[in-house]
């Protein structure tokens, strides 16, 4: 057995050998001559193509596998008899099959999986303490297997996989440029503050999700406009969606609660791929070539009907500046294994560009795991990814540098031959390309984790692990041309943030069997699990800027006449203990309780410890005899998670400062709060999980009711008391609830055709409940007249309050309001005595920023064994923002919606006055709603008999369209832009890029 | 083997929970601010950091004043600058708020400053320049909220007082400052007060102890507020060729502008017609950043860490000219505006004979010498002439996007005090904003 083991390592790489020497040298191999082995391939029923990933165990053993990519497993050391060997895999029903294996045999079990829209019996792993089927929780646990999910479509980013595809997690492109960040937020807006990201682990690991600007942080600030307009990188993009195996999210503290005290935004948990024990190297090679490009629907397209003084024709930035942004990517990954150890390696290199640039992105990604059956009852799994990822960040949004902003913004009757744009902010759009901005990231993530089972019924599972990341960045104004603050003689900014996540984790459960204590219910099984987590997530900021150049060719801060900096921290340390019990009553009811106890460094010094408390129960219901019905599970669940306050809040602080000349200075800063709680979230569900037809079709359906307690508030003192910063305090209330559909089909299966269809759909309802004592009376006017512009004809019908609504205030929020409601003044008419627009005197409600309603419908239809078409289509409906470009551009007098009103030859007219006087006095508020083609995907199964000759199996060939089209009213290049939208999705748009369209042809491959 | 499970658990919840409950673990520091108990080794730092408290606006201060009255007009991107510029802003939207709610924290500062000072130095704070510093500070920042003609709070949380209690409350403040520096044989402080006080009595009408104060202020004398490369000049930064151009000069006094390659002309003195050195402005014949508006720029500062006078000599000279004007002194007042223009080579004004044309030959004066520092609203104001001025525009047909009736001529007090501070009654309709 061990020679055969080690025949097999030499299809291993150096690394996976040296794991073997290791394993090896630590005693015998736990298998006896008594054994047998269990060997087979798993197909797709619907299309005969082998299926990867699926987990075959040997009932009442711990002996399993999973398929190779070739649909393989290979089970060796099984003691002879008699099993059920059951498959199991998401998106499959489950099957099962009696074989008898011998000793020194091979037995062999193929199995043909019917596709399910369902199934009860999957295994899920996150926020369950322990490994627990599907049909024994009684929450809302959302599962992806990417793997799947990239045989079909081509997916460049961890991002795009979240699209759409689970209900309740908005996962947005915002920001155009290559590698700018993305909304992904879970359930609503459940914080004033903190933020809106849910926490992310990478087996086990908690790992650093960056998505805003971060040189704020850093103490020592730039000339101008932050590195890139604010929208800041997201290091979301660090992540390799080749190197994903599966993804479970966790969608709020019903399902969180053992995560803690930064749960409540909900828990994503990605999967890393795995090899597969006594398989050869399977190796998967795949690449794409294509290109972005934006829709050329900027609100410039009269520009070329203007000319300037000197006769040139103004630029359209639809025409010049949008261009063809390529895209190449690389990945070869080779995942295999022996009895004792198994390893997935894989490699890969992407480039992509952006449609106005210079931005682009260089990301190289490693990644080996290795797994070591150590002993019959001791497994030990190391992962290592790493990444170096450089972006030169596009300079956009709120930003005096921005190039798309320069472009839009200009006056085409300005326009000249050496600015054909017509001039822009002050900076040209040639002048703004002449500037290069980088981030520069280098990160290990990486893990070890032990599984020790010295009883069957007992395991031990240990993790640690570490992200650790140094983000450069850095960006260089050359000398000799004209930046807005800066001047002519050029500027350098470098960065770095430095970022350690350590985690630790352990975990134990214990399965028991009571008996039949309670006659009602028979045997009373159940599982106990209690365990620690614990996380130190040290930040640093350092950031230094070089002014002004003696000339051309020195680009170093030191080579500047004067440089500053200024360095920043944030520490914060989180230690939790927890116990769950679940009772199995019957074989039907689960019943789970737990409890998870928190210490935080960011709690105040005075507040101790935090408890949250769960309870779970599903009831799978007895439908055997009820036509249709399949499957049924009913389950509700109460759960509370927290968020803890930033790192310093609870501190009294007076900052440092610069002044006078040049001298040391402090003054107030932040009043602190040594009482200082975690925001608490408690969330009620209760849903319905339905599978009919024989599981083809799925239904999941949840309802779910949060309430954030003790929700930080940000309370200013007058300024008369001196301190500059608002003192957080735990005294709002939020409340989001919701409900969650998920529909998935397979429509139609008749051999040569499938049509497997899903919808999902979102409504959530976002309100302020409280916003504590120092909440303060306010008046919110409702107009008579219509808010639309026209719709009265004199001042005296316009701006007349015909009635007010009264509730509590603080800041920017009311009580019975979302939070990012629009409360501003807005024009309600035209007023003909004056030949002005009417604004409303005071400041009434216009709408939410953030979507009541998601939609998102799925098509997947396979021709035969080699062709498929997959097509998504999604939808938001409920959000407004305040309009800032549409009323920036014409302010600018640069938009068509003024344009189009001017005279030939650019003479104002009574209608181009009536615009400027419109968007003079506020910008209008739009609609967000839209609906857009999101994916469109034609894919070739390449027959093996074609490649079959180069040796190569399973070529799949991809042509795909990503963001394709998308109908609005929004009077904007794109509803969903958004120029910081990382942690927040705020109310204005502020010349975010709009995200552009891909298109790709992609080549998979394996051998 | 039922012993070894029940220890495995037990040992188990044991780590768990003693982890869990080691404090110290969760301890952090940090080393980016300072406590309040680390301040008391360090008094310097919280001097200057109180002066410069003061300092860091007085730019805000001079673009929001020149925007109010007839300086400077919006050319630029930001909706506060335009609503300012053409009098639409109201409570709540102000974008002058951040102004005053510094000198309000800045004053609170100065206190907690001066009580920690006598408390950590004891005998030795009386004659300490830290404590001179902090007493002018707090003087002058009573002074500039006096100058918003609008209400404001006397204490941290206090009610409201009018401007003229603010100006009362500069005087014995500034008062104290002088004796306080004379203490401390800090002349720089002590004149820096007594210019401060002249200023207060001028704005409470009290012409003759202005006089006497502004008397005592040496020739050369002048008190800056300094910016640095971290607090830089936002006149500078916002108005300025060169960089962001959300503000130009106003068109009123475009006529006085010539068009120049270099950035060293002077506007024109509007009686004379003579460049005015005390006045160097600069126009290219490019358009602001609105696309639209002829940028004029002001050139009294240049560079982005450019101080601003805030007291000086020459306007302690304008004040004892103004104390001869109210009593009907014009040729006093003429002769001391004559040696104003002649140092910096103008023709000299005769002698008026109607208070129309000695007003005239005054804020004439007033506009050149303090140009650029946010006294010319002021004046406005205080001679009542706003009104008639945004009338006059475009040579007397008015502006019809700065109309003369209704646009507010004060400096609003701030709204984040009355929604924050329960002694104040947030009612709008008690709020000071009056207008023209």
């Amino acid at each position: 057995m061990r020679t055969r083991w080690l025949n097999r390592s030499r299809e291993m790489t150096g690394a996976v050998a040296v794991m073997a020497a290791f394993a090896l040298a630590l005693g015998p191999s736990p298998l006896d001559a008594q054994t047998g082995t269990l060997t087979g391939t798993i197909t797709s029923a619907s299309t005969g193509q082998p299926v990867n990933g699926v987990q075959v165990t040997v009932e009442g053993t711990n002996y399993g596998s999973l398929t190779n990519t070739a649909g393989r497993y290979v089970v060796v050391g099984v003691p002879a008899g008699t099993y059920t060997i059951q498959a199991l895999s998401v998106g499959y029903r489950t099957e099962t099959t009696e074989t008898s294996i011998t000793s020194g045999g091979t037995a062999t079990a193929d199995f043909s999986m019917t596709v399910a829209a369902v199934n009860l019996d999957e295994i899920v792993v996150t926020g369950t303490a322990g490994a627990v089927e599907r049909r024994k929780i009684g929450t809302a646990v959302a599962s992806l297997d990417v793997s799947s999910i990239a045989e079909a479509v081509p997916i460049e980013s961890f991002s795009q996989i979240l699209e759409g595809r689970i209900p309740g997690v908005r996962s947005v492109g915002t920001v155009g440029g290559v590698g700018t960040t993305r909304v992904l937020k879970v359930r609503g807006t459940d914080s004033f503050s903190l933020g809106q990201r849910p926490m992310i682990y990478i087996d086990g690991v908690r790992v650093d999700t960056q998505g805003s600007e971060w040189v704020y942080s850093a103490g020592g600030s730039t000339t101008c406009c932050a590195f890139s307009g604010g929208a800041g990188e997201d290091r979301l993009s660090d992540l390799n969606p080749e190197e994903i195996d599966r993804v479970e999210v966790l969608k709020g503290p019903a399902a969180s609660t053992l995560y803690g005290s930064e749960a409540s935004g909900g828990v994503i948990q990605i999967f890393t791929k795995r090899g597969r024990s006594n398989s050869p190297a399977n190796f998967t090679l795949s690449s794409s070539v294509g290109y972005n490009r934006h829709r050329a629907n900027f609100p410039t397209t009269l520009r070329s009907e203007f000319s300037g003084p000197d006769g040139t024709v103004a630029w359209d930035p639809n025409e010049t500046l949008i261009e063809n942004g390529l895209i190449n990517t690389y990945d070869l990954t080779v995942d295999g294994g022996g009895e004792e150890v198994t390893y997935f390696v894989s490699g890969g290199f992407s480039y992509e560009e952006g449609s106005i640039k210079p931005n682009d992105q260089k990301r190289g990604n490693l990644r080996v795991n290795l797994n070591w059956t150590a002993s019959e009852n001791m497994t030990i799994g190391v992962t290592s990814g790493y990444v170096r990822n450089r972006i030169w960040s596009l300079q956009s949004g709120n930003n005096w540098l921005g190039i798309y902003t320069n472009a839009l913004l200009t006056n085409p009757l300005n326009a000249t031959k050496d600015e054909p744009y017509g001039g822009g902010l002050d900076v040209t759009v040639a002048d703004g390309q002449a500037i290069s901005t980088y981030s520069d990231t280098d990160r290990w993530t990486g893990s070890v984790n032990l599984n020790w089972t010295p009883l069957p019924n007992f395991t031990h599972k240990a993790t640690v692990g570490l992200d650790a990341l140094n983000d450069q960045k850095s960006r260089t104004l050359p000398f000799g041309r004209h930046y807005t603050y800066i001047g002519k003689n050029g500027e350098r900014n470098i960065g770095y943030r430095n970022t350690r996540v350590f985690t630790g984790d352990y975990l134990a459960t214990l399965d028991y069997s009571l008996g039949d204590v309670l006659s009602f219910f028979g045997d009373i099984g159940g599982s106990l699990a209690f365990g620690g987590q614990g996380y130190w997530n040290v930040q640093s900021y350092s950031m230094a800027t070089g002014k002004d150049f003696a000339g051309e060719g020195v680009t170093t801060v030191g080579g500047a006449a004067r440089s500053f900096g200024g360095e920043s921290f944030s520490e914060d340390i989180n230690l939790g203990a927890f116990v769950q019990n679940r009772f199995d009553l019957t074989n039907d009811l689960f019943v789970t309780g737990a409890v998870r106890i928190d210490g935080n460094s960011a709690f105040g010094v005075n507040y101790g410890f935090q408890i949250y408390p769960k309870a779970d129960v599903a009831y799978n219901l007895p439908v055997s005899s009820v036509p249709v019905v399949s499957s049924a599970k009913l389950r509700a669940a109460i759960g509370m998670a927290g968020k803890a306050p930033g790192a310093f809040a609870s501190f009294q602080t007076y900052s440092p400062n610069t002044v006078l000349e040049d001298l040391a200075g402090v003054r107030p800063s932040n009043p602190g709060n040594d009482m200082l709680e975690p925001e608490n979230k408690v969330e009620q569900e209760i849903g319905l999980d339905l599978g009919l037809f024989n599981d083809r079709v799925g239904i999941v359906s949840t309802y779910y009711n949060a309430k954030t307690q003790n929700a930080l508030l940000g309370i200013a003192l007058p300024p008369s008391e001196g301190f500059s910063s608002s003192q957080q305090r735990n005294v709002g209330e939020i409340q989001n609830q919701g409900f969650e559909f998920q529909f998935n089909a397979t429509a139609l299966d008749v051999g040569f055709l499938r049509w497997q269809t899903g919808f999902n759909y979102e409504w959530n309802e976002n309100k302020i409940l409280d916003l504590g004592e120092t909440a303060y009376a306010d008046s919110i006017p409702v107009y008579a007249a219509n808010m639309e512009n026209g719709a009265c004809n004199s001042v005296a019908t316009c701006d007349v309050v015909a009635s007010w609504i009264h509730v509590n205030r603080l800041g920017g929020y009311r009580e019975g309001y979302p939070i990012g409601a629009i409360f501003r003044r807005g024009v309600i008419g035209w007023d003909p005595t004056t030949s002005g627009h009417v604004r409303t005197t005071y400041n009434p409600f216009w709408g939410q920023s953030y979507p009541g309603h998601m939609a998102s419908f799925f098509n997947d239809i396979a021709l035969g064994s080699s062709l498929r078409l997959g097509v998504q289509v999604r939808g938001e409906w409920g959000a407004s923002m305040v309009n800032s470009d549409r009323g920036y551009g014409v302010r600018q007098l640069a938009y068509d919606e003024y344009l189009q009103h001017l005279a030939p030859g650019g003479a104002t007219t009574a209608q181009s006055d009536s615009t400027l006087n419109y968007h003079r006095l506020g910008y209008p508020v739009d609609s967000r709603d839209n609906i857009r083609l999101q994916e469109v995907t034609l894919t070739w199964q390449v027959p093996d008999a074609l490649m079959g000759g180069l040796g190569l199996s399973r070529t799949s060939i991809s042509l795909s369209g990503y963001n394709l089209h998308w109908w609005d009213d929004c009077n904007c290049p794109d509803p969903n832009q958004q120029y910081r939208g990382g942690h927040d999705f705020s109310t204005s748009p502020f010349l975010g890029v709009p995200q552009p369209r891909r298109f790709l042809l992609a080549v998979r491959t394996r051998f | 083997m039922k012993m070894n499970r029940k220890s495995g658990i037990l040992g188990s919840i044991l780590i768990a929970l003693s982890v869990g409950a080691c404090d110290d673990i969760l301890t952090v520091q940090d080393p980016q601010a300072y406590t309040s108990s680390d301040l008391d080794f360090a008094l310097p730092a919280i001097a200057n950091g109180v002066e410069g408290t003061l300092h860091e606006v007085m730019d805000n201060f001079v673009v929001y004043q020149s925007l109010l009255g007839d300086v400077y007009q919006h050319t630029g991107t930001w909706s506060g600058y335009d609503e300012t510029d053409h009098g639409r802003f109201q409570y709540g939207t102000s974008a002058m708020d951040g102004t005053h709610n510094s000198w309000l924290r800045g004053r609170w500062f100065a206190n907690d400053a001066a009580d920690r000072i006598t408390r950590v130095m004891e005998g030795a704070a009386a004659t300490d320049p830290k404590m001179a510093q902090v007493k002018m500070t707090e003087g002058l920042t009573d002074l500039m909220i006096g100058m918003t003609f609008c209400e404001s709070p006397l204490v941290a949380s206090g009610p409201t007082a009018t401007d003229t209690q603010n100006l009362e409350q500069a005087v014995t403040n500034l008062t104290e400052a002088i004796a306080a520096a004379k203490a401390a044989n800090n002349s720089e402080y002590e004149y820096a007060s007594i210019a401060g006080l002249a200023e207060a009595h001028l704005l409470l009408g009290n012409y003759a102890q202005a006089a006497a104060e502004a008397a005592k202020v040496p020739a050369g004398f002048s008190y800056d507020a300094v910016f640095n490369e971290e607090d830089r000049n936002w006149v500078v930064l916002v108005t300025t060729k060169g960089f962001n151009e959300a503000a130009g000069l106003m068109y009123k006094w475009w006529p006085k502008i010539d068009k120049t390659t270099t950035q060293s002309s002077y506007m024109r003195d509007p009686l004379t017609d003579e460049p005015d050195p005390r006045m160097p402005v600069y126009f290219d014949g490019e358009v602001a950043t609105d696309n639209e508006t002829p940028h004029y720029s002001q050139y009294k500062y240049a560079l982005e860490n450019a101080d601003i006078p805030m007291l000086h000599s020459d306007g302690m000279r304008l004040i004892e000219a103004e104390a001869k004007y109210r009593t009907g002194d014009y040729a006093g007042m003429t002769t001391i505006l004559n040696t104003l223009r002649a140092a910096v080579g103008l023709t000299a004004f005769t002698t008026p004979t109607d208070d129309a044309t000695a007003q005239e030959y005054l804020l004439n004066e007033r506009f050149a010498e303090h140009f650029m520092e946010g006294r010319r609203r002021n004046d406005l104001h205080r001679f009542g002439l706003m009104k008639s001025v945004f009338a006059a525009l475009n040579g007397g047909a008015g502006d019809s996007e700065r109309p003369a009736t209704g646009r507010p001529t004060k400096f609003s007090m701030t709204d984040s005090e009355p929604t924050y501070n329960p002694n104040i009654n947030n009612d709008l309709t008690q709020r000071c904003l009056p207008k023209t």
